[in-house]
């Protein structure tokens, strides 16, 4: 029972992850209608400014965090403006593949750098709460993953806000339902892209930030970042923001309750095993239908 | 010609204003599809590629070196492999290289991936035409590719630190590895399990060739000497979150953890041990406390940490290993670990082939590798030769240290030796 309710914990942690970064992905494509397959770099990046306010400005990690988020907002705001132009001035044949090459490219651009600044090595940064915490003899966890929930949860809640309550959010979910009807009525296209993709590469690099005290910042962080919110999205529904959350905490408990009561060596196959079976029996993803609704 | 290039692209836009811009763009992106991967492909060579030698008047003779200079592979390895190399082809050069012909190396990144290293290795062979290759490498399942290579071009590939049986178990007569094996290992650490009544051990394995190859020695190691109860847990090379599987670790209460993974997993894994209450205590697999990199991402929770190794302070080292750790501590202002010492012996036994031989041909090479004879640093280096086994083209006299590390910021020279076996 110990044993059980430590695990559904440790899921739910790591799930609040998971759906902040699926949410970020999930808001590009739900706006922009393409796969943004450097959204691992963007949290890799968000790991390493984290990494160089922390421990090379010594700097304390909630400004870490706020420079990481701002970082990865503004990095994502000139990607989207700069690389990503031809797509928002419509005169791209096939989009989705002009994203997937300039975001892959981006990635393997993302790396190289990082290694010739930050060198190859891994580095850890002082943590928010650094301490490992204990209810009982049978709750275990670190205050860092903690504040790595507590801060997901909140910039979830942030990002829920924003489309529910704002113009900006309107607008999203006005071109979500329907594109060309949403800029005959005048809705920005251009900027409410710019502007989803700096806020999905802010919730990417705020992700890593949260995350650098429990894993390390090394060069190789963004693979396993990337494979599982594309994982989460599929599942859930592609621009299914409600689907992204849910299906990020439910990742996180099935990988947990997987790797203790089935075997750990297949816990990224527990994921990869939910998708096909979605994809064959409910192709538009759990959440499919209101992605509509977004 | 552009004149009508720029005519038809004209008549295009003229007469089908949309589609002709979507024609313009299409094309962009192939072009820019195309510069991509130009630059890819350039940027790799260029980077990866590095060419160190000394001018002479006869022909030089060419090392290929494959080693791990980018992620995801071990690149303090690597770079290790790198120094080596390099001050063993200045030291030679400076006496009159080898057959009265200069040394000289061509380095090339292996990223620690199967697929760059293949084919930085075929490149090597077949466009710099070099006598011999050095795996500069741990990922023992890079090297397992590496030594197909070999065997197709007949090239000799001299093996130090990448420890899976079937590297020299393929008995293929082109591989030799001076450097411990996980058969040999596993078996070394049986009499330091029992000695310390660590009887129940669980092993907490990366998903790798290297995991997977260590694990199961031990596991069998373990098993076949009695008197254990051993479990294994393993986990994917890309993960970075093991609490999962520690805390299923914790609940069954081990008394000892041995860690086979690389140091990008196995540090964090230190960390979120500790978070999780797992109480073990911590064995590695191999030597990663040693890395540089080990504090600064474990930090206390790395205090306590045993691991194998095959080099102390308190080995006899002959001429030879003496020489060679004045030359590395006068070049890099630290003593050398065992990785270093095991390749100059590697560098040394291609050395004494050629020379053995009279000639720097491959395939000579490969004919007087099974009966070299030289010092080595820490002994006589002989090779074993029997067909069938592991022990093929193998040098199996080593010794194996358990150290421990005490404080925060220890490092190799001043851990405490616990064990020494046998």
């Amino acid at each position: 029972m110990h044993l059980f309710a430590q695990t559904i914990v440790l899921g739910i942690l790591i799930g609040g992850i998971y759906s902040l970064l699926a949410a970020g992905l999930t808001l590009v494509f739900g706006v922009m209608r393409v796969a943004n397959f450097a959204h691992g770099a963007l949290y890799m990046l968000g790991a390493y400014a984290a990494y160089y306010v922390n421990i090379r400005l010594g700097l304390p990690m909630g400004i870490a965090l706020i420079a990481a988020t701002a970082f990865g907002g503004m990095f994502g705001y000139g990607i989207s403006s700069v690389l990503l132009r031809p797509v928002h001035r419509g005169v791209i044949d096939q989009p989705g593949n002009y994203v997937l090459i300039i975001t892959f490219g981006l990635t393997l651009l993302v790396g190289a750098a990082l290694v010739a600044i930050a060198g190859p090595e891994g580095h850890s940064v002082q943590g928010f709460w650094n301490t490992n915490l204990a209810i009982g003899s049978w709750l275990r966890f670190s205050g860092d993953r903690i504040v790595a929930f507590g801060g997901a949860v909140a910039l979830i809640g942030a990002l829920v806000w924003l489309v529910y309550h704002t113009d900006i959010g309107r607008g999203w979910r006005a071109l979500t339902q329907n594109r060309l009807g949403a800029t005959v009525v005048g809705v920005d296209a251009v900027r409410l892209s710019h502007l989803a993709f700096a806020t999905s590469a802010g919730l990417a690099g705020a992700a890593g930030a949260l995350v650098a005290p429990l894993y390390h910042v090394d060069p190789g962080i963004g693979e396993e970042a990337l494979i599982k919110s594309f994982v989460i999205v599929i599942v859930a529904g592609l621009g299914s923001i409600a689907g992204a959350l849910t299906v990020g905490l439910g990742l996180g408990v099935l990988e947990a309750t997987g790797s203790i009561y089935i075997s750990a060596t297949y816990r990224d196959a527990y994921g990869f095993l939910l998708m096909i079976l979605v994809l064959l029996l409910r192709p538009q993803g759990l959440f499919g239908r209101r992605l509509r609704a977004l | 010609m552009s004149n009508n290039i720029r005519c038809n692209s004209n008549s295009i836009r003229t007469n089908f204003p949309i589609h002709g811009e979507k024609m313009r763009v299409s094309r962009r992106l192939s072009l820019l599809a195309a510069l991509i991967m130009t630059a890819l492909l350039v940027g790799g060579a260029s980077s990866g590629t590095a060419r160190i030698s000394t001018p002479g008047q006869e022909e030089p003779i060419t090392f290929g070196i494959v080693a791990p200079l980018s992620p995801p592979g071990e690149v303090q390895a690597g770079r290790q492999t790198l120094n080596t190399v390099r001050m063993w082809a200045k030291y030679v050069n400076a006496r009159g290289g080898i057959l009265g012909r200069p040394v000289k190396l061509v380095v090339s990144d292996s990223g620690g991936t199967v697929a760059k290293a293949v084919s930085a290795m075929t490149q090597r062979i077949v466009n710099d035409r070099v006598c011999c290759i050095v795996a500069g490498e741990d990922q023992s399942g890079v090297v397992l590719a590496e030594s197909t290579v070999a065997k197709r071009y007949n090239v000799p590939l001299g093996v130090d630190y990448a420890f899976d049986d079937g590297i020299t178990k393929q008995n293929y007569p082109q591989v030799f590895r001076i450097g411990p094996y996980n058969t040999m290992i596993a078996q070394l650490f049986v009499p330091f399990l029992k000695k310390f009544g660590y009887r129940k051990v669980a092993i907490f394995a990366e998903g790798s060739a290297y995991g997977q190859g260590a694990s199961a020695t031990m596991k069998s190691a373990l098993q076949s000497a009695g008197g254990f109860r051993v479990t294994t847990v393993q986990y994917p090379y890309t993960a970075r979150d093991f609490t999962p599987q520690l805390t299923k670790l914790a609940a069954q209460k081990p008394d000892a953890v041995i860690l086979a993974g690389t140091s990008t997993t196995t540090n964090p894994a230190i960390v979120q041990a500790k978070e999780v209450g797992l109480t073990a205590q911590l064995i590695a697999a191999w030597d990663f406390p040693r890395l540089p990199d080990f504090w600064s991402t474990v930090g206390k929770a790395g205090v306590g940490i045993i691991y194998p190794t095959f080099y102390a302070n308190t080995v006899k080292l002959t001429p030879t290993g003496r020489l060679f750790r004045s030359l590395y501590k006068k070049q890099y202002r630290s003593l050398p670990p065992i990785h270093p010492y095991l390749l100059w012996d590697v560098m040394n036994a291609y050395k004494t082939a050629i020379t053995n031989a009279d000639s720097a041909e491959s395939a000579a090479i490969v004919k007087a590798i099974p009966k070299i004879k030289f010092e080595g640093t820490t002994g006589q280096i002989t090779l074993a030769h029997k067909p069938g086994t592991v022990e093929f083209n193998q040098w199996t006299r080593f010794k194996q240290y358990f150290k421990k590390m005490n404080a925060v910021g220890q490092n190799d020279s001043n851990a405490k030796v616990i064990a020494v076996v046998p």
